[in-house]
């Protein structure tokens, strides 16, 4: 069993990965659908009770005999979860592992603590942004403060919302057949189409341009000009969108537009800061630790760091607080969108995995039990 | 193509597997050992060979493991998927012999026929002929993963010795300890004290001896060093520079290179060939195989093929009249005996705890057995005018008889008054296993066994009377 390496699969919102222990990346990163009945693809946070099961039994196999090409009953598995995976997910993951597949053994691992580890760091502050939300989990010497963790449905699918809101805003031309026309509700693409969208034309403005875009929003001022180019993206044979340079810096500024009481992905760190005990502030704030496939999206990162210096100084609720004026990041390791999956790899590798895995044979005579991820051995069904 | 799936596909006549799953007689297997249907949810699957899609040449398991599932010789194209066809030229190279001639050597380049997508347009050298595979793309920070990988295997031991320390030592530290508590040890001869004292020492000395066999300091790995010099947006290219979609890869295209995921095409890199994989079922009951191909990457043929139409009576639907809700009708069905054996037939009501919601019409079985003839293909039905003689065949129920397959005409009673009707019956048969000898004939004697299936026939919808609803 030793040399058979194990297998780690994480399964997101939008994307699944999937590989083995010690590798330097996944096997593969595949999108989180399976194929409905009409042919049609259902995402699998959509889908509860059996049909979840049924997904699970699905898209496991496909991983198993498409992009690793092993048997399921020779590995064992591990497997990530965020904080925030649902009960009835994770339950519905487990009992289609040891049930269905026969898994030898299977170990749970936080999402959040797999990203410290090829930093090597044990302080620091997560944070994720995906395509659900973004969450920030701070840890400290190891330790996750839970109460402290913030999080807002901020990530890829509200930028994906905000360029189709933006391109019927702004009147985009569609050329449909050889016919020009003005985008419309009726004309929404699927998903794919806007992120492609998204990942080829869109990046993260600049700090001082996204203050003038704010302005311009709130009727304080002139639209900016010199904006970017407009760019004709092919949207399949007879589509063709010439989408507005507009759009392309106005897009990703969802991110970070602050109204009132909402949280914007900067406020999310300073938020944690507030929440976590004050000799621990300093540290923090200079190991985060930034994760996810929405962070890719160019001139991301630079713009945390801008929007941070700026509220921590201009923001009166955090300037009183908050007496830091240095953020420091941890440079990835490898592309953000997998760095909990590498974590992951590297702890998989260690004898860790064969101490702290659950046996399908102890899954079997707990009848299949088991409590939060914080303590997730299984109990004992003694409670009548 | 509907006709093929309405002959193939149709989820009108359901076997209810022993899982409990129903699905169409073409995806359920027939276990000939257990003597049960199973489906694809009721077996398990295994890896049984791995080839190349493209080039069909099998690869051993532990080949394709070295080589992470990828073929070394087939590529495909990174920017449309196809595969990717290597273009063989003559190239002009420094002689090795003549320091100033110039010779000939066949040189190759990858070329996609789809998109025109080619290794040179994106500067990869091209390779000569044998001089080996084109050259892999490293990972990036290799070094630094497995230096972290080290680094932790050392912190995992040591958490391992720490428990096994507090498992093992306590035993003989414990004896001891308490024997000086309760001051028994004085009352003990001083030997056994002595020995119990050693064991307890040297039990502690190994164990620290072992921890200390690594160290971490043998491993020199910084952590990594937190930065707030972040590279800031290339304003010049996004601002001022048209840009053209089709430079950038999608998102697709960049999760098939996971490592590298190149924001623009011209970073592209050929990717290789995932390899295929031949499964082979197995009955997770009797472990038998029930389905295992060939190694042969290009043959489409079976070791085992246990499908269920090989084995298990055919029903379809012939003919069926309107149905009106709550009376009655007339609903043709045939069976065809695909096996090498004659069978006896049967059909069989539910018992009325198997009845469930889905059912919605009630069907009235003949109480007589009927015999299916075994599978001929030489046989000619047409001029077999023996077999209608041969059989005393009740005219009311049985409509023809043809080689292996009869027609049964059946009553059927919807008992909804709309939406489809769905009846149910148990077909019961004999089964001669081939495979299978009876142990108490002494292996001379095919074993009969009699088994029963659970059909679901979907009729249709019915009609909605006029009247009931004026």
């Amino acid at each position: 069993m030793t040399d058979k390496h194990s297998v780690i699969l994480e399964f997101g919102h939008r994307y699944t990965k999937c590989g083995f222990v010690q590798e330097l990346a996944p096997r593969a990163i595949i999108r989180s659908v399976v194929a409905s009945s009409h042919g049609k693809e259902v995402e699998l946070a959509s889908l509860s009770g059996s049909q979840l099961d049924q997904a699970f039994k699905t898209i496991i196999q496909t991983i198993y005999f498409r992009y690793l090409g092993v048997n399921y009953k020779e590995r064992k598995v591990i497997l990530i979860e965020t904080l925030f995976t649902q009960n009835n997910v994770r339950q519905s993951l487990i009992n289609v592992l040891y049930q269905h597949f026969e898994v030898p053994s299977l170990l749970i691992v936080p999402h959040h603590l797999m990203t410290l580890v090829p930093y090597m760091v044990s302080t620091g502050i997560v944070l994720d942004i995906g395509w659900k939300e973004a969450m920030a989990v701070p840890v400290i010497e190891g330790i996750t403060l839970v109460n402290s963790v913030k999080y807002t449905p901020l990530g890829g699918k509200a930028i994906n919302e905000r360029i189709h809101d933006e391109l019927i805003d702004r009147k985009a031309i569609l050329r449909k057949n050889g016919v020009e026309k003005v985008y419309e509700e009726s004309d929404r693409f699927d998903d794919f189409v806007l992120e492609n969208i998204k990942v080829k034309t869109c990046f993260i403005a600049p700090f001082e341009r996204g203050q003038l875009m704010l302005e311009h929003k709130a009727g304080l001022k002139e639209a900016p000009d010199n904006t970017p180019k407009d760019v004709y993206f092919h949207v399949d044979q007879n589509n063709t969108l010439l989408i507005p340079g507009g759009l392309r810096e106005s897009a990703g500024e969802i991110l970070f537009e602050l109204y009132g009481e909402e949280e914007t992905v900067a406020t999310l760190i300073l938020e944690v800061l507030l929440s976590c005990p004050i000799d621990y502030r300093k540290t923090l704030a200079s190991n985060l630790i930034i994760t996810g496939g929405t962070s890719m999206l160019p001139g991301f990162k630079h713009r945390l760091k801008m929007e941070l210096l700026f509220l921590v100084k201009k923001i009166e609720k955090y300037s009183n607080n908050i007496y830091i004026d240095k953020f420091m990041f941890h440079p990835p390791l490898c592309k953000e969108n997998y760095i909990a999956w590498l974590g992951a790899s590297i702890f998989g590798s260690t004898d860790v995995v064969a101490m702290r895995a659950i046996s399908r044979d102890t899954y079997l005579k707990t009848k299949g039990c088991f409590v939060d991820w914080s303590e997730w051995r299984p109990q004992p069904l003694n409670k009548i | 193509m509907d006709v093929i799936n309405e002959i193939f596909a149709t989820n009108k006549v359901l076997y209810q597997c022993a899982c409990g799953h129903c699905k169409p007689l073409t995806h359920i297997y027939f276990c000939r050992y257990c003597l049960k249907m199973r489906c694809k949810d009721c077996v398990y699957h295994e890896v049984d060979s791995q080839y190349c899609q493209h080039c069909l040449e099998y690869i051993p398991t532990i080949d394709a493991k070295l080589k992470k599932n990828k073929c070394a010789s087939c590529f495909q194209c990174p920017n449309c998927m196809h595969t990717l066809t290597p273009r063989t030229f003559l190239a002009s190279v420094p002689s090795e012999t003549d320091p100033n001639g110039m010779t000939t050597r066949k040189a190759q380049f990858l070329l996609c026929s789809y998109c025109k997508w080619s290794s040179k347009d994106v500067g990869i050298p091209d390779q000569f002929i044998g001089s080996g595979g084109w050259p892999e793309i490293e990972a990036p920070n290799r070094k630094r993963v497995e230096g972290l990988v080290d680094h932790y295997r050392v912190i995992a031991q040591r958490e391992r010795m720490e428990k096994e320390k507090k498992r093992i030592n306590p035993r003989p530290g414990h004896a001891i300890h308490l024997l000086d508590k309760y001051g028994i040890s004085a009352s003990l001869s001083a030997k056994l004290t002595e020995s119990l004292r050693t064991k307890a020492y040297s039990g502690r000395i190994s164990s620290n001896y072992l921890s200390a066999s690594k160290s971490l300091t043998d491993i020199k790995l910084e952590p990594s060093l937190a930065t707030d010099d972040v590279e800031p947006l290339d304003v010049d290219t996004f601002y001022n520079k048209d840009l053209i979609e089709s430079e950038i890869s999608s998102i697709e295209q960049r999760l098939m290179q996971v490592e590298m995921q190149p924001n623009t095409v011209s970073q592209f890199y050929p990717i290789s060939k995932m390899l295929y994989v031949k499964r082979s079922l197995r009955c997770k009951e009797c472990d038998h195989n029930i389905i295992k191909p060939e190694y042969n990457s290009s043959s489409i043929k079976f070791k085992i093929q246990l499908s269920a139409f090989y084995d298990i009576p055919e029903v379809k639907i012939a003919s069926t009249p309107k149905l009106i809700p709550h009376k009655e009708s007339m609903v043709e069905l045939t069976f065809k005996n695909p096996y090498q054996y004659g069978m006896h037939v049967c059909l069989q009501p539910l018992k009325d705890e198997e009845m469930d919601e889905s059912i919605t019409g009630k069907i009235i079985l003949p109480k007589a057995e009927f015999i299916l003839e075994c599978k001929d293909d030489t046989l000619e039905p047409e001029l077999d005018s023996t077999q209608k003689t041969r059989y005393n065949d009740d005219p009311q129920l049985i409509t023809f008889r043809r080689g292996n397959k009869i027609g049964l005409r059946l009553t059927v009673i919807p008992e909804i008054d709309s939406g489809r009707c769905r009846v149910c019956f148990r077909l019961r048969h004999d089964f001669v296993n081939s495979v299978v000898q009876n142990k108490s004939t002494g292996g001379s004697e095919p074993q009969v066994s009699w088994i029963s299936h659970k059909i679901y026939v979907d009729l249709g919808p019915v009609i909605e009377s006029k009247e009931s609803i004026a």
